[in-house]
């Protein structure tokens, strides 16, 4: 295995976080980080659709013609987050009824057909399910985050940051702390590649 | 060293970058991305190739979803919280703890008989659409005075998702209380503290228009996939006590007399009550005429009420019921076309199921821009056209 493309895509939902690095699905992120409970289930429904379309997608990528790659990454998507909708109806109906809405809105995120196209169309199994679980789970985490500082503001009594208005300022700022900390980390490793000939992520 | 580091960050960007410049491609129709090199035959088979991949995936995708359907989907059972709702619409007489807990409130299994429907799939395979359909039928009593009341829960599409309620009937089957189960509604605190909305369901049967609920509520769709979800609640009801086969329930009154006397010559009609979403009644006129009292659905226009008179499985002679449609009086094309009998008749008179089914939908009567209306009045005389085919050969087996 090689170990440097593994750590990059073990990594890739940290240093190029969907949310907060790529900027991406910003609808669901701001729509539903009103709560940890709801960013956790918006988050992980994501993930599940990322991992099983970056499978099924990397096995056909060698089957499925140039042409048709991009309805053909809709049909697989779209299956997956039905079956997460028909899931979250069934055995969790309660949180359906709070982040029903925003499920059928998962087959036109960005970050799902952007890591289908750019990734799991290029690359094995084994590599696309781990980037569809970091993805995954970085895209849940950058929620559940959003979620809790939105949460406590709004316990602290600062009703804006029930609106979107305020989910915006929230992220921005988040944003800027997460970027600014993955810089010191960046440079971090560069130090340690220009005095140890270490192995930069 | 930078270098490596620019290259790094910008990774997700080049990514990016090439997914939008090879979609450009596609879209702008670049030779290199859409016609192969090689001739016609060759062409043929990349096309022939894309679409039988393309139908592969469909299949694999439809099959993976129809497998787990199986073992998805929702069945309703009786949970605390439902019966809480339904102890507040059709009162057992005990608290909400004893009502669930000593089984005061029931989930009725239809297909163990006493109701004259016994498969709500079916039901909702006949009679309802995809907008609306009946979801349960419990019933509820009363530890005092014995009653049992029945209980039926139905869902409506609103502007976002179902709207479910529970509708409780009194004996006439006409509504006794109603409760939302769940709804999504963005809108939904427009309703939420009217009572009057809520109260305005009380006492009413058959097909319900959202306009004869409330008006100018800020939350029509809402409202409309409630009065959609009671439509077909009322519906089911009456055909669950088995009062509404195709048994003549009673003469008509005065008001509707002079309707039909617009469709047909007939001095006396039976009316035989059907209540669902899509024919509210069939009339019977002693001189053999077969009148449909039909429902279309306009979409945001909302829902047309017609008279059709059905002969050998063709249209005879057309009428709109006054007051019972909720097309937009506003709207130019509506009133001046559509809300015009003359015009009705001349567009469908003399044809077939198929031949309406074959209607344009928009440029109905050469008019442009009317249509969802259109989609509303073919959908009404498709449905008196079934309605009627289905009648006469009961009539016949009869």
């Amino acid at each position: 295995m090689d170990m440097k493309k593994f750590k990059e895509t073990a990594l890739g939902g940290v240093l190029n976080n969907p949310v907060f690095v790529l900027v991406l699905g910003m609808c669901p992120t701001i729509g539903m980080s009103t709560n940890v409970t709801n960013a956790l289930g918006l988050g992980l429904a994501t993930a599940f659709v990322l991992v099983f379309s970056n499978v099924f997608i990397s096995l056909l990528r060698r089957v499925i013609p140039d042409k048709v790659r991009l309805p053909s990454y809709i049909i697989i998507i779209a299956t997956f987050v039905t079956l997460v909708k028909m899931f979250l109806e069934k055995f969790l109906p309660s949180l359906n009824a709070s982040i029903g809405r925003f499920i059928p809105l998962i087959v036109v995120n960005c970050i799902i057909l952007g890591r289908a196209e750019a990734f799991a169309s290029k690359n094995g199994v084994g590599y696309s399910a781990l980037d569809g679980l970091s993805m995954g789970l970085g895209f849940t985490c950058s929620l559940v985050i959003l979620g809790g500082v939105r949460m406590l503001l709004i316990a602290a009594g600062f009703e804006v940051f029930k609106t979107a208005a305020g989910g915006f300022i929230t992220l921005g700022l988040l944003m800027a702390l997460f970027n600014y900390l993955l810089g010191i980390y960046r440079n971090a490793a560069k130090s340690k590649l220009l005095f140890n000939g270490g192995n930069m992520l | 060293m930078s270098d490596v580091v620019a290259q790094k960050k910008t990774e997700s960007e080049h990514e990016a970058e090439k997914m939008m410049n090879d979609t450009t491609r596609e879209l702008r129709g670049d030779k290199k991305s859409f016609v192969p090199s090689g001739g016609n035959g060759k062409t043929m088979n990349n096309t022939l190739k894309c679409v039988i991949v393309l139908a592969l995936i469909a299949l694999v995708c439809v099959s993976l979803l129809a497998f787990a359907n199986k073992f998805m989907k929702v069945e309703i059972t009786l949970d605390k919280a439902t019966s809480s709702l339904i102890n507040k619409i059709a009162p057992t007489g005990v608290d909400d703890d004893a009502a669930f807990g000593e089984r005061h409130i029931q989930l009725v299994d239809l297909s163990k008989g006493g109701y004259a429907v016994s498969d709500l799939d079916a039901y909702n395979k006949t009679y309802g659409t995809s907008t609306q359909k009946v979801r349960a039928l419990y019933t509820s009593k009363n530890v005092n005075t014995g009653k049992v009341t029945l209980v039926v829960e139905a869902e409506g599409k609103g502007h976002v998702d179902a709207i479910v309620l529970l509708i409780a009937y009194d004996d006439d089957n006409k509504i006794s209380g109603v409760a939302v189960k769940s709804q999504a509604e963005s809108y939904w605190d427009k309703l939420e503290g009217r009572q009057d909305v809520f109260d305005a369901f009380i006492g009413m049967s058959g097909n319900i228009t959202h306009s004869q609920i409330a008006t100018s509520t800020g939350a029509t769709n809402s409202l409309r996939g409630m009065a959609d979800a009671a439509s077909i609640a009322n519906g089911f009801v009456a055909r669950a006590r088995g009062e509404s086969s195709s048994a003549p329930t009673e003469e008509t009154d005065e008001a509707k007399l002079s309707q039909l006397r617009k469709v047909s010559d007939a001095s006396k009609f039976t009316r035989y009550t059907v209540g669902t979403a899509t024919v509210a009644n069939v009339f019977k006129g002693d001189n053999g005429d077969v009148v449909v009292e039909a429902r279309g659905d306009g979409g945001s226009y909302g829902k047309v009420t017609l008279l059709v008179r059905v002969a050998g499985g063709k249209v005879e002679k057309v009428a709109r019921v006054p007051g019972t449609d909720s097309f937009d009086p506003t709207d130019n094309n509506d009133s001046s076309v559509f809300r015009n009998d003359a015009v009705l008749n001349e567009i469908f008179v003399g044809k077939t199921l198929q031949e309406v089914s074959g209607l344009p939908e928009n440029g109905l009567a050469g008019t442009t821009g009317v249509t969802e209306s259109g989609r509303g009045l073919i959908s009404a005389v498709k449905n008196a056209l079934e309605y009627a085919a289905s009648f006469n050969s009961e009539e016949k087996g009869e």
